[in-house]
């Protein structure tokens, strides 16, 4: 019996790429255009699991990760003149026209520097790549953007729409995308980004 | 078996930090089945093995990638068979992808990437194929889809390109006949919805020379997908021009997808006109189900395969 529930759980357990890793590629393009003058990046590999998902559901009702999210992600340390500039993140999220993938860079501090789409074959696309639709997104924390969503109707805000000024389900998915985003960051490399601000502040003379 | 051995040691060394290291790992079960038409055959092919990736970093930046494919693969009254099996009941070690990609010297200098790797060439060099019935031209262009050897590789903001030199023997490390292998693709990113690229060929393996210039052509749109490559080749000191056309669409969640496939060739001896048609499912993140029929129109056979695969 132990023996099939073993089998049922390894069958179900959604915690490995479905396809063979050799078709992972760094987003390098993404990093040269988040981060213009970079020098090079780190890789740190860790584990989206079932826990991670139960916390994001509590602290964004609503939005849970689908299980295709979950799984060994990578965070890219960006470093430039020896210091670490920032982070790159890759997060999915489903629309009606496909799985987009928008590569998020992330401060030290935790506030979005800016984004772009890795994968989007969404007709909507040029609608959210304008400096206007960006500029709602830049500087803006997890608090921040959590004030751009009605938790209650499930939806972003009407705010949120005029400031983007595209309303649709690209846009929706955009701003599920960069909360759930800063607030995984948070959770699974908590450890690694305490580390690395511990090593900023005892850098600074 | 040295290379079996040296393998399961470096995944176990890796696998003992799994948590705090970049390592992914899964075994990878498959099994498919084959009909033959005109020889009136079902076959069927399993194969059994790990797929290993490792990022190996530095306190400054990533050094290197490392991936291990390794599979043990059984054959039951598989007619035709590849070529490394003995006949078609035959169980053998498979090397899929087997390299260690160095991305050490900075953001402008070229990756190394020494092992057994996939050919960059066409379209298959942007989609991954591997252990897939879907494919696209590598066996009828190159002859072996990976081979032994090293590359230069890079990506940049607008183009990526990577250059391979092998030794010709395929699942084979030793070089046998001063065989070689020359590849190279030069294109824009993969992530783009229009990508296009070019590829080169030259190579001899076993005294059979092939040489050929390819342009790919990919545009995705929603859930709709289309690939084009054109190609221009000798074989033999034999000219001959190829024209090969994918349609595929998938659904929003990328579970599903349903394609189909013309492959065009002509040359003064054999022209070959083949037309595919196929699906792949993934029922959840770890098994998939595919099915592909494949009309080999001037041959005036048919072929189906139907597979199953578990990663776990």
């Amino acid at each position: 019996m132990r023996f099939f529930i073993f089998i049922i759980a390894l069958m179900l357990s959604p915690y490995v790429w479905a396809e063979a890793y050799c078709g992972l590629r760094d987003p390098v393009a993404m990093i040269s255009k988040l981060y213009p003058n970079y020098q090079s990046y780190r890789s740190i590999v860790r584990t989206i699991d079932a826990r991670t998902r139960i916390k994001v559901s509590e602290q964004l009702p609503g939005m849970p990760l689908h299980f295709g999210e979950l799984g060994r992600h990578t965070l890219y340390v960006i470093e430039a003149k020896g210091m670490t500039q920032g982070f790159v993140h890759v997060r999915s999220e489903q629309t009606r026209w496909g799985l987009v993938e928008i590569a998020w860079a992330i401060d030290l501090e935790m506030k979005i520097i800016d984004f772009q789409f890795q994968r989007c074959r969404h007709s909507d696309r040029k609608h959210l790549e304008t400096p206007i639709s960006r500029s709602v997104f830049q500087g803006k924390s997890l608090n921040g953007l959590m004030l751009l969503y009605d938790f209650n109707s499930n939806r972003p805000s009407t705010a949120y729409y005029e400031q983007v000024k595209h309303q649709g389900d690209l846009s929706d998915s955009v701003l599920k995308c960069a909360m759930k985003t800063l607030l995984v960051t948070q959770i699974v490399w908590q450890k690694e980004l305490d580390s690395i601000n511990q090593s900023l502040v005892n850098e600074v003379p | 078996m040295d290379k079996i051995i040296l393998s399961v040691l470096l995944c176990i060394a890796s696998f003992c930090t799994y948590a705090q290291s970049n390592a992914r790992f899964s075994f990878d079960l498959a099994t498919r089945m084959v009909y033959n038409h005109n020889l009136d055959n079902v076959g069927s092919m399993t194969p059994l093995g790990f797929d290993y990736h490792n990022v190996i970093s530095g306190q400054s930046g990533d050094i290197g990638t490392l991936i291990m494919q390794l599979y043990a693969t059984k054959i039951d009254n598989l007619s035709p068979h590849p070529g490394f099996f003995s006949d078609e009941n035959d169980i053998e070690i498979v090397t899929r992808i087997f390299n260690f990609n160095y991305t050490g010297l900075g953001r402008d200098l070229p990756n190394i990437k020494v092992g057994h790797l996939e050919l960059p060439y066409g379209s298959e060099y942007r989609i991954d194929t591997n252990g897939t019935l879907k494919q696209y031209n590598h066996g009828v262009n190159l002859g072996p889809k990976a081979d032994w050897g090293l590359s230069f590789n890079k990506q940049y903001e607008g183009y990526e390109y990577e250059f391979a030199l092998t030794t010709g023997g395929g699942q084979d490390f030793t070089n046998q006949n001063n065989s070689f292998v020359f590849t190279g693709y030069l294109g824009v990113p993969s992530h783009q919805n229009f990508q296009y690229g070019v590829s080169l060929n030259k190579s001899k393996i076993n005294l059979l020379e092939r040489q050929s210039i390819a342009v790919d052509i990919a545009y995705y749109y929603q859930l709709w997908g289309m690939l084009i490559e054109l190609q221009s080749g000798e074989r033999q000191r034999q000219h001959y021009s190829q024209a090969f056309l994918e349609l595929n669409r998938t659904n929003p969640s990328n579970t599903l997808e349903l394609y189909t496939q013309i492959r065009y060739q002509e040359s003064k001896k054999v022209t070959r006109q083949d037309f595919i048609i196929g699906t792949d499912y993934a029922i959840t993140p770890r098994i998939s189900v595919s099915a592909q029929f494949t009309r080999l129109l001037k041959q005036h056979n048919s072929q189906f395969m139907a597979q199953f695969r578990w990663r776990f």
